[in-house]
């Protein structure tokens, strides 16, 4: 490492953008052992993304709802997609054992746990989810969310393990910044304003082009918005889940109704009226599924017309959350991470800055 | 893309998620640009810009009653008179951005939010320092949306001094970094930058030693670059200070009305330097010279001064 002195005589460097920040992913320490649960589309997104990231991790298990594929020695990522992809299932594949997932869990042993599983709200699969996440964390695993369900979980119990939890992917792209930010958002945030569905924005837009909501959806699904059951996003339940958790981990288990999402009134699309949507746009404004949540408890989900210049008119294919202070300013997450490719690309950053925080503590 | 970003009460934001071209660096994935607007939403607009350190809050608003940077210059009834225009300021590219921006990827990035307003043409690009860089770039660039253009303590180019104070604040910076102590590089860097935004005069004038031990002198700038290091983080200023390197303007495809503000004296940007500059636009450019104490910094220390010169420059014919 050179001393200041004779840094200071370096050569300029031919590009000075940034200052660099932290420690880069060392090669210096052996690979993270990792497991992915769920190959959907954006289990296999993301396995094609592992493959080219040049991350410092070795793929050692993939599971699906019917088996788990196992490779201590690391798995082809691209490969395993392949296999997904052609149709074919992880219960025929050579190296594939057919154990409960739990037990495929304890058995692969991997030191990052990445979730790419749907989120199913029914009680059982929820407890299932949080069960799950909450024991990886207490094991000193790091686990990566594109599953919204175990952030469901009691802060109280889920939040000291933070510095090892993922939820960029949940959160469209903003869980990042949301874990990052919590201690100072739970501290001044008042209130939370969110469009946190980007399937409704892009059926607004249809609509308010005089398209229908079938064109809108079509438009959603080419842009890979769709979750795996379009349903949970055009009748509100996605949106109302994405607000509960948020105000759960802002406002806490017992601040908020936030504790079941169910709770929330969901407006869903067959409750727009294209001809309103068309009058909003005409006067310059746009019209967004808006939930909001306050420090006091109180959580709602409606249709809302929203300013041009608002955070909340956030663009199709975006997800916002404003976090607004008492001073009237407001913090604003932004994210695109919605649709496979989209919600992969969040799940290998928080790979990243998982397994750069890892290598950053292990000793040299 | 993604952002994260604070808006201040009476800020709005600009979102595009169209990729945006830089001159130097990779393309973005897309802007998000936080901006105010203050004044008639029908009137003629002026867009306002600073130093680096701006921000979007120019002037108080009904929405948000605190002082703006430029306070004395923008509001009802000043130079820039929001009764009258509509005062657009937005936030520089770069500041969040973690990549190579110029001054022209500032203009471009003006343009694309003047589009999403439904702007065709400003009625004056009012710039100061790095802003009024970006006023020059986009009157360069954009010829036909832009009537006026005003261009306080901002060159063509920066000149060898200039640029050797800024790298070796940025040297301080990447040495902060190395060494983790970012902020209080920060700090220091600012100081520096403070050093050249003010003048030997005025430093004598308040801070003449009264014996050896008098640091009253390097308290103040150092006061002052904490400050900015609670706000500013070593990055964006990087950054920034980098842009204004890489800034250059070919004047003579200025078509606008253009006038150009010289502070007296300025170590950043002589006046002699602007004086040179001003014959070169394809209109001539209006040279004025602004005698100040402050030096680079006139542009927020004379506001009277100002005002008269703005006030005349923005009634100017195109």
């Amino acid at each position: 490492m050179s001393t200041p002195e004779s840094f200071l005589l370096e050569a300029p460097p031919s590009r000075d953008a940034a200052v660099s920040s932290g420690p880069s992913p060392t090669a210096a320490t052996d690979p993270s052992t990792l497991h992915l649960i769920g190959a959907g589309k954006v289990g296999r997104a993301f396995l094609r993304r592992i493959a080219d990231a040049a991350l410092p991790v070795r793929l050692v298990a993939v599971s699906d709802r019917s088996a788990t594929v196992f490779a201590p020695a690391g798995l082809d990522g691209r490969a395993i997609a392949g296999w997904k992809e052609s149709g074919r299932s992880f219960a025929a594949h050579p190296r594939a054992a057919g154990l409960a997932l739990d037990l495929a869990v304890a058995v692969a042993d991997a030191q990052l746990v990445v979730d790419a599983t749907d989120s199913r709200l029914d009680p059982e699969a929820r407890l299932d989810s949080i069960g799950r996440t909450l024991a990886l964390l207490q094991r000193g695993v790091r686990v990566v969310l594109a599953a919204k369900t175990p952030l469901l979980a009691d802060p109280a119990q889920l939040l000291p393990h933070r510095d090892r939890l993922g939820a960029n992917a949940a959160l469209g792209g903003t869980g990042r910044a949301l874990l990052s930010e919590l201690d100072e958002l739970r501290e001044r945030t008042t209130a939370v304003a969110c469009v946190p569905n980007a399937t409704t924005t892009a059926i607004v837009s249809a609509l308010e082009r005089g398209g229908s909501i079938d064109e809108g959806l079509a438009q959603a699904r080419a842009e890979g918005l769709l979750e795996s059951d379009p349903a949970q996003d055009l009748d509100g339940r996605d949106a109302a889940l994405k607000l509960a958790l948020v105000a759960r981990l802002l406002f806490g288990a017992d601040g908020a109704r936030a504790a079941a999402p169910g709770s929330i009134g969901c407006h869903g699309v067959a409750a727009l009226d294209a001809g309103l949507l068309a009058r909003r746009r005409a006067r310059g404004t746009t019209t967004r599924l808006v939930g909001r949540a306050a420090r006091s408890g109180e959580l709602s989900l409606a249709w809302e017309e929203v300013a041009r210049g608002s955070p909340l008119a956030a663009a199709p294919g975006c997800v916002v959350y404003a976090y607004e202070r008492p001073d009237g300013s407001a913090r604003v997450h932004l994210g695109s991470g919605v649709g496979a490719g989209a919600t992969a690309d969040a799940l290998i950053e928080d790979v990243r800055a998982l397994v750069s925080v890892a290598a950053a503590r292990s000793p040299r | 893309m993604s952002a994260t970003l604070t808006l201040s009460p009476g800020a709005e934001l600009f979102v595009d998620r169209t990729p945006f071209a830089l001159d130097h660096d990779e393309p973005l994935p897309g802007l998000a640009l936080p901006y105010e607007i203050a004044g008639p939403r029908d009137g003629p607009l002026v867009v306002v810009q600073g130093g680096i350190s701006a921000h979007p809050h120019a002037t108080a608003t009904l929405r948000d009653a605190s002082p703006g940077w430029w306070q004395p210059v923008v509001g009802g009834g000043r130079a820039v008179d929001t009764r009258r225009f509509q005062v657009l300021s937005l936030e520089f590219l770069g500041r969040r951005e973690e990549a190579v921006v110029s001054s022209g990827d500032q203009a471009r990035a003006t343009a694309r939010l003047l589009d999403e307003l439904g702007v065709a043409r400003l009625h004056a690009f009012v710039g100061a320092s790095y802003g009024g860089m970006a006023a020059l770039r986009f009157a360069e660039l954009f010829p036909d949306r832009v009537e006026r253009v005003v261009a306080v303590s901002a060159p063509d180019r920066p000149r060898a001094f200039a640029t050797a104070w800024r790298a070796l604040q940025r040297r301080v910076l990447e040495l902060g970094s190395r060494l983790g102590a970012e902020s209080d590089s920060v700090a220091i860097a600012r100081a520096m930058g403070m050093l050249s935004y003010r003048s030997p005069g005025e430093l004598e004038e308040r801070f003449a030693p009264v014996g050896p031990d008098d640091r009253r002198v390097e308290s103040y700038l150092l006061a002052r670059g904490r400050e900015f290091a609670a706000r500013f983080d070593a990055g964006a200023f990087a950054r920034l200070s980098r842009a204004v390197d890489l800034h250059r303007a070919e004047v003579g495809r200025i078509t606008a009305r253009a006038t150009l503000v010289a502070a007296d004296p300025d170590l950043l940007v002589p006046p002699e330097q602007l004086a040179d500059l001003a014959p070169r636009f394809a209109r001539p450019a209006r040279f004025v010279r602004l005698p100040s104490r402050f030096g680079h910094d006139a542009f927020l220390k004379e506001p009277a001064a100002l005002t008269r010169i703005l006030a005349a420059a923005l009634a100017e014919s195109p």
